[in-house]
């Protein structure tokens, strides 16, 4: 921008403000840069919920799923006949077809410490997030029981992806056993991931079982747990009366008949079930979390909040860094500078304050970001989408602000200035 | 305005410039309503949860020693509550069953299948405080009919209207009527019918017979002057350990806390609040900062005028607590029309009053004052032929 200025001076006269601007400067800069971190954090929290709808389907190994006509979402998805599946297997594009059930069951949880009782459960209250990470397990929490997602599978044809894939593998034969399962070990620590080896008879429903290890899965806004067994055990842990029912039916299909087998699908099959492939799903699954749900409404109007309250702190700055200069571009202005020139130097400024606040707010963010994934145990990522947004609203508004200012610099005298 | 005989310096001083007590109050207005925000977004989150419980017309309830959320009913034999309602303080005990996975309605323009929170009662027990509710009960006795929330999501389930035929889990159903009650974080909305409709629809709540039904909740109404510990304790040893017994108030708490402090979300709002004070703090100081910095030579001027490092003070504070109170103002102004907003648009229940209005007023005030003290240190230190050079 300042090349536009001839002759070109190094370093610019712009940078130079900024740097000589001392504490003037620091405290331009920290309050937009508390500002825009609160944008990156609403876009933070949206983008978590956002992660934790697909984060499920994408562990899961499928080109084209079906689902019943009462899906709701991954963690309401209702029942479809086994019947259905097979059809689709006789497809000749379809090279796999498996089922999945998933259901909630009750886990009963660990106390802390071991030996606290039921009794103890009506005078306790629940540690919160805080708590927790001060005192970890030392925080006193009663028995209790909590509901958990279970998901059964076909353990030789698991449809799951690495890592899932690997801990499967891993442990195959002794899921095989009867009431064996895999706990998540990303669960919400009430669950007792930690205390897998001192703990024998784990619950599930009114069973007892035996965890046997575990496996990565990111905790979302619907489930704080999730296990994984065999379908045989799935049956018997969570009271399916007849394997003739499944949650959902996973299909991998020959490579770029995709579309076309979707199609063949839709019309072949009843209206009892929902045909999607695999970006239709995920679409579907983003929409539901951030338009269908109050939290990811609540936490789109958090963006919209931060983003004005940023927009409007920005300006407020910037238009008081602007008025402490007064007295200079005024001296600029008698020296002979052209308004233009001018213009150029208090854009430039303002653009140079916005990329400083904007690399501060990120540092900031960085850290809340993984204050908030510690302590809510929800993903919590940056992504390249959320930081280009904020930066062009810091831009943008910086720009705004400077082309205002300088243009109120345009009919002012020198000597007025002053 | 005027302290004493003196002239109103602080407040002189900051409505000199129009635009520039504009620009100072918005800002302040702005870290107000960033504030009130996230505050409402986690009360709106909170209160949410417990609007049903808190409509339980009762002073104790029976609740199933696994229940941890009204979210994930569990349930205990009604006999339970038969028993409770043997004991002579007790005057009536109702049963409150809930649904919130298995109820489907059927949407009638689309078809679409939503999934919907049903709650069920004998419509003469009044077991919810709702007046809608109580005046049509007549109207809901009647066999295959649902009440409908009025507040439920619209772009959801339709429009709930009186009339509206349509099915519930695989049972056709009228609504015979509405009444407002307000949906919650969990579910999209709510239909309120009779225990005998619904134990139609949802025969798995049912039993071998009458005293095995599955209830959610168990709603004790006791006798005035009834001294409730004294009936937990008594309730607690007439009744076996497979229920419950908690005043309402302990109801409440326990469901609030759950969302609080062991759910993600509430977590997750938690921080949006810690880090709207914190903001909201930074722009106020931000603001008060550079309005003082801005008139140093003037307080010069009045330094050298043989004004007293105290009296300045003074001034620099009068207009800090000027500006919190007008920026608190205005804040409050521009959160009353969000929160309306936001209701309008999520259904959820944004009350302001529920905010700690006054720890935010208290807040921006002490805010500003701290950084109008940071402001006016340099007042103090400085020699008044200083601040002109």
């Amino acid at each position: 921008m300042v090349s536009l200025f001839p002759p070109p001076r190094f370093p610019p006269l712009a940078w130079r403000n900024v740097i000589h601007g001392g504490r003037r400067s620091l405290a331009a800069i920290s309050g937009a840069a508390f500002a825009l971190t609160m944008v990156l954090l609403q876009l933070g929290f949206l983008e978590a919920v956002k992660i934790t709808a697909v984060n499920n389907f994408d562990l899961l190994e499928f080109d084209i799923v079906l689902l019943s006509s009462r899906y709701e979402q991954f963690y309401a998805p209702d029942f479809l006949p086994m019947e259905r599946l097979r059809q689709a297997e006789g497809l000749d594009e379809v090279l796999g077809a498996t089922p999945l059930y998933a259901s909630f069951g009750l886990w009963r949880c660990p106390p802390y410490p071991l030996d606290s009782t039921w009794e103890d459960a009506d005078q306790a209250s629940q540690p919160g997030a805080l708590d927790r990470w001060w005192a970890g397990s030392r925080v006193r929490r009663p028995l209790q029981r909590r509901q958990l997602f279970v998901l059964g599978i076909d353990l030789d044809r698991a449809p799951f992806r690495s890592p899932i894939r690997e801990a499967i593998l891993e442990h195959k034969a002794r899921l095989r056993l009867k009431d064996r399962v895999l706990l998540n070990s990303l669960s919400h620590p009430d669950f007792g991931w930690d205390l897998r080896d001192q703990f024998h008879d784990w619950e599930l429903e009114e069973h007892s079982v035996e965890v046997v290890g575990g496996f990565p899965m990111l905790r979302g806004f619907a489930a704080d747990s999730t296990v994984l067994c065999s379908d045989d055990n799935f049956f018997r842990l969570c009271g399916y009366g007849s394997r003739g029912t499944i949650n959902f039916g996973l299909l991998t299909v020959r490579p770029d008949s995709i579309d076309q087998t979707v199609d063949r699908l839709r019309s072949l099959l009843p209206s009892d079930v929902l045909v999607y492939s695999r970006s239709e799903i995920l679409t579907r699954e983003t929409n539901h979390w951030v338009h269908q749900t109050s939290t990811g409404k609540l936490f789109a109007f958090g963006v919209l909040v931060a983003a004005i309250v940023a927009a409007v702190v920005v300006r407020q700055v910037l238009s008081n860094d602007v008025r402490e200069h007064l007295p200079e571009y005024a001296t600029l202005k008698a020296m002979g500078y052209s308004t233009l020139r001018l213009g150029g130097v208090v854009v430039t400024q303002s653009l140079i304050y916005m990329v400083f606040s904007f690399v501060a707010s990120v540092g900031i963010a960085a850290v809340v970001y993984r204050v908030t994934e510690e302590l809510a145990g929800v993903p919590m990522r940056m992504t390249a989408e959320n930081l280009a947004l904020t930066l062009i609203l810091a831009a943008f508004v910086g720009a705004t602000t400077g082309v205002l200012t300088a243009y109120k610099l345009r009919s002012a005298q020198p000597a007025d200035l002053f | 305005m005027a302290f004493g005989n003196k002239v109103p310096l602080a407040w002189r001083n900051l409505t000199e410039s129009k635009p520039r007590l504009f620009a100072s109050v918005a800002g302040a207005a702005f870290a107000v309503t960033l504030m009130f925000m996230e505050n409402g977004f986690r009360n709106a989150l909170l209160d949410s949860m417990v609007n049903v419980i808190e409509r339980l017309d009762g002073e104790m309830v029976l609740v199933s020693p696994t229940l941890y959320t009204l979210s994930v009913p569990f349930s205990f034999p009604l006999q339970r509550l038969i028993q409770a309602e043997g004991l002579p303080e007790v005057e009536s005990a109702s049963p409150v069953y809930v649904t919130t996975r298995t109820g489907y309605w059927r949407r009638p323009d689309t078809g679409a299948l939503v999934r919907v929170c049903v709650i069920g009662y004998p419509p003469e027990d009044d077991a919810l405080d709702i007046p809608e509710l109580r005046e049509n009960r007549d109207a809901w006795s009647r066999p295959n009919v649902v009440m409908a929330d009025r507040e439920s999501r619209e772009d959801q389930f339709g429009k709930f209207e009186t009339g509206v035929v349509s099915e519930l889990s695989g049972r056709t159903m009228e609504i015979a009527g509405t009444f407002a009650l307000g949906i919650n974080v969990q579910s999209n909305g709510n239909l309120v019918m009779s225990d005998r409709n619904m134990m139609k629809v949802f025969p798995e709540l049912g039993g071998p017979s009458l005293i095995d039904r599955k209830v959610t909740v168990g709603v004790l109404r006791v006798r005035p002057g009834t001294d409730l510990d004294q009936l937990r304790v008594a309730l607690r040893e007439a009744l076996p350990a497979d229920v419950r017994v908690l005043t309402k108030d302990e109801f409440i708490a326990k469901e609030r806390e759950f969302w609080d402090k062991v759910a993600p979300v509430g977590t997750v709002f938690l921080i949006g609040v810690v880090m709207g004070f914190i903001v909201g703090a930074m722009i106020c100081h931000q603001v008060l900062h550079a309005d003082i910095s801005d008139r140093l030579a003037e307080f010069a001027t009045l330094k050298a005028m043989g004004y007293s490092n105290a009296q300045l003070f003074r001034v620099v504070l009068m207009q800090a607590f000027y500006l919190s109170l007008m920026g608190y103002a205005a804040g409050l102004l521009v959160s009353v029309l969000l929160f309306d907003w936001v209701h309008h648009v999520t259904s959820l229940p944004m009350d302001l009053s529920r905010n700690n209005p006054l720890a935010i007023l208290a807040l921006t005030v002490v805010m500003c004052l701290g950084s109008g003290a940071l402001a006016a240190r340099s007042l103090i230190s400085v020699d008044p032929a200083e601040l002109f050079a």
